[in-house]
């Protein structure tokens, strides 16, 4: 009798037990996927997230390719970036590397791509154009990952989480990428509309699709890509090579030709190089010089009709603009230098590099000089290399005895010298003289931060309305300019032999610039224009254009003079001298002794054939097996 | 005979949707009731005081995991002996006074995975990765991020445990109680470490129940009471333990080019470091050894390491993560010990303990340079000890100093890696009684013996720069008021 009670107990319990679904607590609000398109506004969502991967250009600490080439110097040594130029990455420790980034934006747009249709209420052309800009990202994430890495594995389709690891992709070689990816700019430009409403700026278009296109082959048909011998053991583990090893001057007429189709795609939609005229700032009035201020308005007049495709991301209170204007404390950093390697590309207002002008005291450029009365650029003693040099180096380069467009809440503080009433020049007072000797307004004083290495510093990119005590003033930044088109097409025309085609784009540049034509110029010294001489000029022109526009870092590459510019010790002038004379001396920024006390010590590193291109990071190389890591890493 | 069910069944709202989260679905899971429900039951059984055994299981049931995995079972059995009291042990009763042998074997559960609820679904973030457009940089939209994909296999964490041991009485005054224990964890909850990102997961965490762990070791405890008279009591206590456990199965590429880096095989908490070899001592040298590539700017002074063999014994000529293998001993001590007596003499007593631990390894890190990036410090023990152009030995205690942080001498490696064993006098106190007073002094922490001389070891690895274990006087006094 008492067994059965708790016989019968037992099972009333294990009833009970198995009959409810206490357990059942799971949330049904929980997001998931499908309310990704649920909505018309959702739809668009998504498609700002497919763009959300592109690193950002103007990040002043994570940007691989803006203050990490030869350029500049900055007093910034201990920040991420500055690992890159002291050769300080590896594979187990890439500092920054993209590939996750960059494969998870692919990701990104595929789910668009295959999802979109069930958004209800969605416009068919509407729809057509998320689909046409997902393609054209899906191609921009495979340019950037084949930029850093060289040929780089392929996502032609949705990649799913259970592929076995005996199915993972490996890299395709070279050529198969550069064409694979063409392809797919060419599909979405032809998809994709010409321009964007204001408020839609920043979103592909079929000109910045042709525009990055055109980059690209001109990367491909460059000396690091096209037949180079360093790669003859880049292999995959199934014996593919994936760098074609022999020379293809065909890729330097597709780069050639890809390049006039986008500057005429550009041309026909209004795009045209940025002119002084166009500089309409009535608040702004310096750069006074007319041609000065076109070129220092070029880059930051959100109106510029030279802008092809912009990055509307706001540059960040640590960037470019407050770490270049002269010091202010907490608002102007004083720290982004241009290095004497970069001083020297700009040329003389002759159009000659300075080492060809007879006009030019070459030898004697860093010996103390007086500007003129007459000599708008300057006021008062200077050195040698500063005068008489072209308008670029004047709107963008910062020197002891210059002038800095830029204004400065004073109240006579102290950190705030440089922006004191007896400095003050220009019209409106909208301008400043900036003097270098240790003691004076821009020079280091007793700070151990925040100093100019060199004793010169940047003014490209920073907007003359920035007021160091308000802050920098925003404006998008241009991924794409008319101005690179040109430089990339005279390029391709100088290595297919084309040479009067090149002189002529060339000549657009040097003209927007102020200076004399490539004929005039070295016709005047009796120099003839050969190929080869053309070449170093294409070359020379585009670092002084394209200057502190992420183009440096990947140009020395590609050109195989990074083992020659990126190992050269930085040098500048003597910062730690009170005295002028002593303070205009030739010096290396390696540490040694100096007047004043030790000058500041930057290594530069760049281990060739390795460095050319950046490492995938170690797990994934374990992870993948038929992944091969990229030679010497 | 004793049998018990019992059906449980849990709930518990938490009351406070705030509380540890400000999101929105940080909110929606708190106001969630948790919920558990469980079986359990017994069945013991004890004959003649001499024979014991007895089973358990529990039927557990947790919403934590989705509908078809939610429940596990975990029975358990134990069996004991009490061989003293059988009939021909009494011959042995004046010298073994008590002896009992027991066993066990049982599987236990874990469900508190993961640290949020409800791991097994996927999580997305609505907002996640934003981008703005314009020419007045003002039109801003936000789409989604995968935070996790979903995994509705997740289920319970198994534990085998099989234990032996036995209670051992000798001469009524000592007491010797020993257990041998190996445990098989299985199903352990970690996160995917397989999946290449170019699949476009980099930002997407996959979990799945794929780790296991094996841990055995040994306890014994002895405990020895002799009291020679009223006013002579003694009292001696002893404990060691030892406890060794190693992976088994870890979700990680298996065949790696080096396998010096797999998990599998080596004990949780190793140190992974490269095998330094002393101090470069001229230009020449670094040009003919491997090419360290842990960092640039490898100069004279800086630690030089050892290239490691790949699978198939071939070296690569240069010093990168792959070269890196486990080294001394776990930082969770494997042995761990202590002794001491406890005295009554007279109205004096007197007590101390001694607690150590033994076979545990640290790693030095944390103490290279630091400060700003033109104005750096180092300790003292650095300044006295370091390899300098002026003092250029290769025996130096730290590398040479640089001023901005140098990665292939900060790296982990046999170079700061320090035998973390020690012995600390743990407390003592002596006391003297009066009546219904006492006073008394006693200390915690009086004494550390190591041969790691910097800092306290049982603060561990790191720089030693973080708050110190205390030690502490006091002096009592203690009076019983009826």
């Amino acid at each position: 009798m008492k067994h059965i009670k708790y016989l019968v107990l037992s099972i009333l319990i294990v009833i009970g037990f198995a009959s409810c679904n206490y357990l059942d607590v799971v949330p049904d609000e929980v997001a998931t996927e499908d309310d990704a398109f649920a909505t018309v506004q959702a739809a668009e969502n998504f498609l700002y997230s497919c763009y959300s991967y592109i690193p950002n250009p103007r990040s002043g600490t994570g940007s691989i390719d803006w203050f990490t080439g030869d350029e500049i110097v900055t007093a910034f040594e201990h920040e991420t970036f500055a690992h890159f130029p002291k050769g300080n990455y590896t594979a187990l420790n890439p500092i920054i590397s993209y590939w996750n980034t960059l494969f998870s934006g692919i990701k990104q747009c595929y789910m668009l791509i295959n999802n979109i249709d069930k958004t209800p209420n969605l416009d068919q052309s509407l729809k057509d154009d998320y689909v046409a800009q997902a393609e054209f990202l899906i191609a921009y994430y495979h340019f950037l990952l084949v930029r850093n890495y060289g040929p780089v594995i392929l996502i032609k389709e949705e990649p799913q989480l259970n592929t076995a690891p005996e199915d993972f992709l490996a890299r395709s070689p070279y050529d198969g990428c550069i064409d694979w990816i063409a392809t797919k700019f060419d599909e979405s430009a032809a998809r994709l509309p010409e321009t964007r409403p204001s408020d839609r700026m920043g979103l592909a278009t079929s000109v910045a699709a042709k525009s990055i296109k055109a980059r690209m082959l001109l990367y491909a048909a460059s000396p690091l890509f096209n037949g180079n011998s360093m790669y003859s053991d880049f292999k995959n583990p199934d014996g593919t090579n994936l760098m074609n090893l022999s020379y293809d001057v065909e890729k330097w007429v597709e780069a050639k030709n890809a390049a006039k189709a986008a500057i005429d795609a550009a041309e026909a939609v209004g795009h045209r190089l940025y002119q002084p005229s166009d500089a309409n700032f009535s608040d702004l009035p310096e750069p006074s010089d007319h041609v000065q201020r076109g070129l220092r308005f070029t880059l930051v007049d959100k109106s510029s009709k030279e802008h092809i495709w912009i990055d509307a991301r706001g540059e960040g209170f640590y960037s470019l603009q407050n770490k270049s204007r002269p010091f202010y404390e907490n608002y102007s950093w004083n720290g982004i230098s241009p290095t004497l390697a970069m001083l020297d590309r700009f040329y003389t207002k002759n159009g000659l590099p300075v080492d060809e002008d007879p006009e030019f005291n070459f030898d004697g450029r860093f010996s103390p000089a007086v500007f003129t009365e007459d000599d708008p650029n300057g006021e008062g003693q200077t050195q040698t290399m500063n005068l008489n040099r072209e308008p670029r180096y004047y709107a963008w380069i910062s020197f002891h005895g210059g002038y800095y467009e830029s204004t400065g809440n004073y109240n006579r503080s102290s950190g705030q010298w440089a922006y004191a009433p007896e400095n003050l020049r220009g019209i409106d007072n909208k301008k400043v003289l900036t003097r270098f000797t240790r003691n004076e307004t821009a020079g280091i004083r007793n700070r151990a931060n925040n100093y100019s290495p060199t004793g010169f510093l940047n003014k490209k990119g920073v907007h003359p309305a920035s007021n160091s005590g308000v802050g920098h003033r925003e404006y998008p930044w241009p991924v794409v300019r008319l101005g690179e088109l040109y430089l990339n097409y005279a390029e391709a025309c100088v290595e297919t032999g084309d040479l009067d085609e090149a002189r002529i784009y060339l000549n657009k540049i040097r003209e927007r610039a102020g200076i004399p034509t490539v004929e005039e110029s070295w016709g005047s010294i009796g120099v003839s224009l050969t190929r080869d001489k053309l070449r170093e000029i294409v070359r020379q022109e585009r670092m002084v254009e394209m200057y502190m526009e992420h183009q440096n870092f990947w140009d020395m590459r590609r050109w195989l003079l990074a083992e020659e510019y990126f190992t050269a010790v930085p040098e500048g002038n003597n910062i730690m001298a009170d005295q002028f004379t002593q303070f205009a001396e030739r010096t290396p920024l390696d540490g040694r002794e100096v007047p004043g006390g030790n000058a500041p010590n930057i290594t530069r590193e760049f281990n060739s054939p390795r460095n050319y291109l950046m490492p995938i990071p170690y797990s994934e190389v374990q992870k993948n097996k038929n992944l091969v890591q990229n030679p010497g890493y | 005979m004793n049998a018990l069910l019992i059906y449980n069944q849990e709930q518990f709202n938490l009351n406070n949707i705030s509380s540890g989260t400000d999101t929105s679905l940080g909110r929606l899971y708190n106001a969630l009731p948790q919920r558990g429900q469980s079986l359990a039951g017994r069945l013991s059984y004890a004959y003649d005081n001499k024979y014991m055994a007895e089973f358990n299981f529990g039927y557990n049931g947790s919403e934590n995991f989705a509908k078809g995995n939610r429940f596990g079972f975990f029975p358990s059995v134990a069996v004991g002996y009490n061989v003293s009291e059988e009939s021909w042990f009494e011959p042995l009763l004046p010298v073994v006074s008590y002896l009992k042998l027991r066993g066990s074997w049982g599987l236990v559960g874990n469900d508190r995975i993961g640290g949020e609820r409800f791991v097994y679904m996927s999580s997305v973030n609505l907002t996640g990765a934003g981008f703005t457009t314009g020419i007045d940089q003002n039109y801003s939209r936000s789409g989604p991020v995968f935070n996790r994909y979903p995994n509705y296999n997740l289920t319970w964490e198994t534990g085998e445990k099989v234990n032996l041991g036995f209670d051992l009485h000798l001469f009524n005054d000592l007491r010797i109680v020993a257990d041998v224990f190996r445990e098989n964890r299985t199903n352990i909850f970690q996160q995917r470490g397989t999946i290449p990102t170019y699949l476009g997961t980099a930002n997407t965490a996959v979990f799945a129940n794929t780790a296991g762990v094996r841990n055995q070791g040994f306890d014994l405890s002895v405990d020895y009471t002799k009291q020679f008279n009223r006013d002579f009591v003694v009292q001696m206590k002893g404990t060691f333990s030892f406890a060794q456990n190693e992976v088994t199965r870890y979700d990680e590429p298996i065949d790696q080019q080096y396998p010096n880096l797999i998990n599998v095989g080596y004990p949780l908490n190793t140190h992974l470091g490269y095998i330094a070899e002393g101090l470069f001592i001229d230009e020449a040298e670094i040009a003919n050894r491997p090419e360290q590539q842990i960092s640039g700017n490898v100069g004279v002074g800086d630690i030089k390491y050892k290239d490691v063999a790949d699978k198939n014994g071939e070296t690569d000529g240069m010093i990168t993560g792959n070269d890196r293998v486990r080294m001394g001993y776990p930082t969770v001590p494997e042995i761990i010990y202590g002794f001491g007596p406890s005295i009554r003499y007279k109205k004096f007593d007197f007590g101390f303990l001694f607690q150590g631990a033994a076979r545990t390894s640290m790693m030095l890190s944390g103490m290279h340079p630091f400060g700003t990036n033109t104005r750096r410090n180092v300790m003292q023990w650095i300044v006295d000890d370091h390899w300098s152009p002026d003092n250029q030995s290769v025996d130096a205690g730290y590398p040479r100093l640089t001023q901005i942080d140098h990665g292939n001498n900060t790296a982990g490696s046999s170079f700061w890696l320090r035998d973390a064993s020690f012995l600390k006098l743990k407390n003592a106190e002596i006391g003297y009684s009066i009546k219904n007073m006492r006073i008394y002094v006693s200390g915690s922490n009086l004494l550390t013996f190591s041969n790691f001389k910097l800092w306290d070891p049982e603060q561990g690895g790191g720089s030693g720069l973080s708050y110190p274990t205390t030690r502490v006087f006091n002096v009592g006094f203690q009076m019983t008021i009826n």
